[in-house]
């Protein structure tokens, strides 16, 4: 078998005959490093911008109506998504700052629990509060 | 938990906010785990969540919707 062909196969990965490792050939690990996805920053915005990518592509939609399943209203299901993080935003708005109206992201004050008081859970969910706008 | 008595207490002040200090971090939480379901089946085609970096067999897919799914991948990986 020609390693083109076994390449293929494997798709990139092989065993080093010298050394008996298996290995990944250089442009398939180049190529699974590009197609690594950053985390998001802003969980609401990114769902915001998936959202006015609508409307999704035909085999997207083929995909959502097929009998085999899931069966889902793309456009409404990801407005879902994005509901449920707003949500959580507003909750955390009335936690740390004490109002469902956002304001400092990076340090907010006035609700329950309080810097002072309760730091280890502070920090925690003003971490999550940060990366949901 | 508990939370502190300065949080508790402020937790039940008359000038509000009143809220279940646990309840509703809990309730954070499962917003949480939902929107990760619901992503798992728009990704993943499953409720049970498989891998974050690259799921596949779900409506939204790579090659066809490839900005959709990454944004959509981005906010998944980061609800673990």
């Amino acid at each position: 078998m020609n390693l083109a062909k076994k390449l293929m196969q494997d798709r990139g990965v092989y065993n080093d005959h010298r050394t008996g490792e298996r290995r990944m050939e250089m442009g398939m690990f180049a190529g699974l490093m590009l197609m690594s996805v950053s985390n998001s920053t802003q969980i609401i915005t990114d769902l915001g911008t998936a959202l006015a990518n609508s409307p999704y592509s035909t085999t997207a939609q083929a995909n959502s109506n097929n009998p085999n399943g899931p069966i889902m209203a793309l456009y409404d299901n990801i407005l879902l998504v994005q509901r449920k993080a707003q949500e959580m935003a507003e909750l955390l708005a009335y936690l740390l700052g004490g109002s469902q109206v956002q304001g400092s992201l990076t340090a907010p004050t006035g609700g329950p629990i309080t810097s002072a008081a309760d730091s280890a859970t502070y920090n925690l969910l003003v971490g999550v509060y940060q990366i949901l706008k | 938990m508990p939370y502190s008595s300065t949080a508790q207490a402020n937790a039940l002040a008359p000038a509000g906010p009143i809220m279940a200090l646990y309840d509703n971090i809990r309730l954070l939480e499962r917003k949480a785990q939902e929107m990760a379901s619901l992503l798992s089946y728009l990704l993943g085609g499953s409720s049970v969540q498989g891998t974050l970096t690259a799921p596949t067999g779900g409506p939204i897919t790579s090659a066809a919707d490839g900005a959709t799914y990454n944004l959509l991948v981005g906010v998944y990986q980061i609800l673990k």
